[in-house]
């Protein structure tokens, strides 16, 4: 056997021993794992960020990050479809006997959707503002945990996913840059008509 | 129960949850022409009762952790909902905003440009502004 395979394996076999002992630690799980508590609190951080900033120009570096973690969102997700097109890994729950409070999705396993997109966006939006690069972090940890402790993922497959996530980020800011003066133009625009 | 995606459910959620982020970030920057209420706390409370009693109805309603293939959402579902959700909410919160405090930035001949200018007024008065400006400049 691979030593890294029984360490992927051992680690979600680890992590799943914590669920069906407390029942309020289930609910947490369930919510924390879902494919939607996630997604919308970190949205709504966003749409948060955006209308946020003491001065302008405050306001339109955060923008401007807002901006970076959309594309870098979009990026992240092409990439995960791209190498699902190249490549396929069972689930953990195929072969490990787990308690999963998801349900049991049939795509590739490899590399995780939840961590290349959540970590796209954290990143994308650090160089803005830290605090809120740093709770959208701590939103990506707790949802790809969640999911490898329910046997969706192996921890290697969020690692491909988050460096997927971080090469993405570094493509929307490159695609950014490259696109200027278009984005300045569009925060231009929505600031006339009092939207950013 | 049918097998139709909760897509309504879902938009209900991100609609009433938008809500709430946007009474909580506009009184936290201070933009008075966003808020409902007065008083920086009351909003403050206002908006994360909208998120948390969105959240709590949407997933103890009925179970959410289903697949797509079933009632479950896929990304695109997903972000049409947050689209026409967050879209109303931001739509709506103008609006009722206006409508509650319609006196905002009546006095005001010039207002600050982009989101500053709702520090002092209503999201309506500050569009139908941008709209005489963009009118006086036509030849």
């Amino acid at each position: 056997m691979n030593p890294l395979l029984d360490l992927d394996a051992g680690l979600v076999a680890w992590l799943n021993q914590a669920l069906g002992r407390s029942p309020a630690l289930d609910y947490l799980v369930y919510l924390l794992v879902s494919d939607y508590f996630v997604p919308v609190a970190m949205s709504l951080w966003l749409l948060g960020l955006w209308l946020s900033g003491a001065s302008q120009e405050e306001r339109e570096r955060r923008q401007r990050g807002v901006l970076r973690a959309a594309l870098a969102l979009g990026f992240a997700a092409l990439l995960v479809v791209i190498c699902n097109h190249f490549y396929f890994r069972e689930r953990p729950f195929v072969h490990q006997a787990v308690t999963n409070l998801l349900y049991q999705p049939t795509d590739s396993s490899f590399p995780a959707n939840p961590a290349a997109v959540s970590l796209a966006l954290a990143i994308g939006v650090w160089r803005a503002h830290r605090r809120s690069g740093l709770a959208l972090l701590t939103l990506a940890f707790l949802w790809v945990l969640t999911r490898v402790m329910n046997g969706v993922y192996y921890p290697s497959d969020v690692l491909a996913g988050a460096g997927m996530g971080v090469v993405a980020t570094i493509a929307a800011g490159l695609v950014l840059r490259v696109m200027e003066p278009i984005p300045t133009w569009l925060l231009r625009w929505a600031r006339y008509w009092h939207l950013a | 129960m049918t097998d139709q995606p909760f897509t309504g459910d879902y938009t209900v959620l991100l609609f009433f949850a938008a809500l709430g982020a946007i009474q909580i970030a506009a009184a936290l920057n201070g933009l008075k022409g966003l808020l409902f209420l007065h008083h920086r706390l009351a909003s403050l409370s206002l908006g994360a009762v909208l998120i948390a009693g969105a959240a709590a109805w949407f997933f103890v309603s009925e179970p959410r952790n289903v697949p797509d293939y079933t009632r479950g959402l896929n990304a695109t579902q997903q972000f049409a909902g947050f689209c026409m959700g967050a879209g109303g909410a931001s739509t709506l919160t103008a609006l009722v905003a206006a409508m509650l405090h319609p006196s905002l930035g009546a006095g005001t001949p010039a207002l600050p440009p982009g989101l500053d200018g709702l520090r002092d007024s209503h999201y309506p008065r500050l569009l139908w502004r941008a709209l005489q400006r963009l009118l006086r400049r036509r030849p």
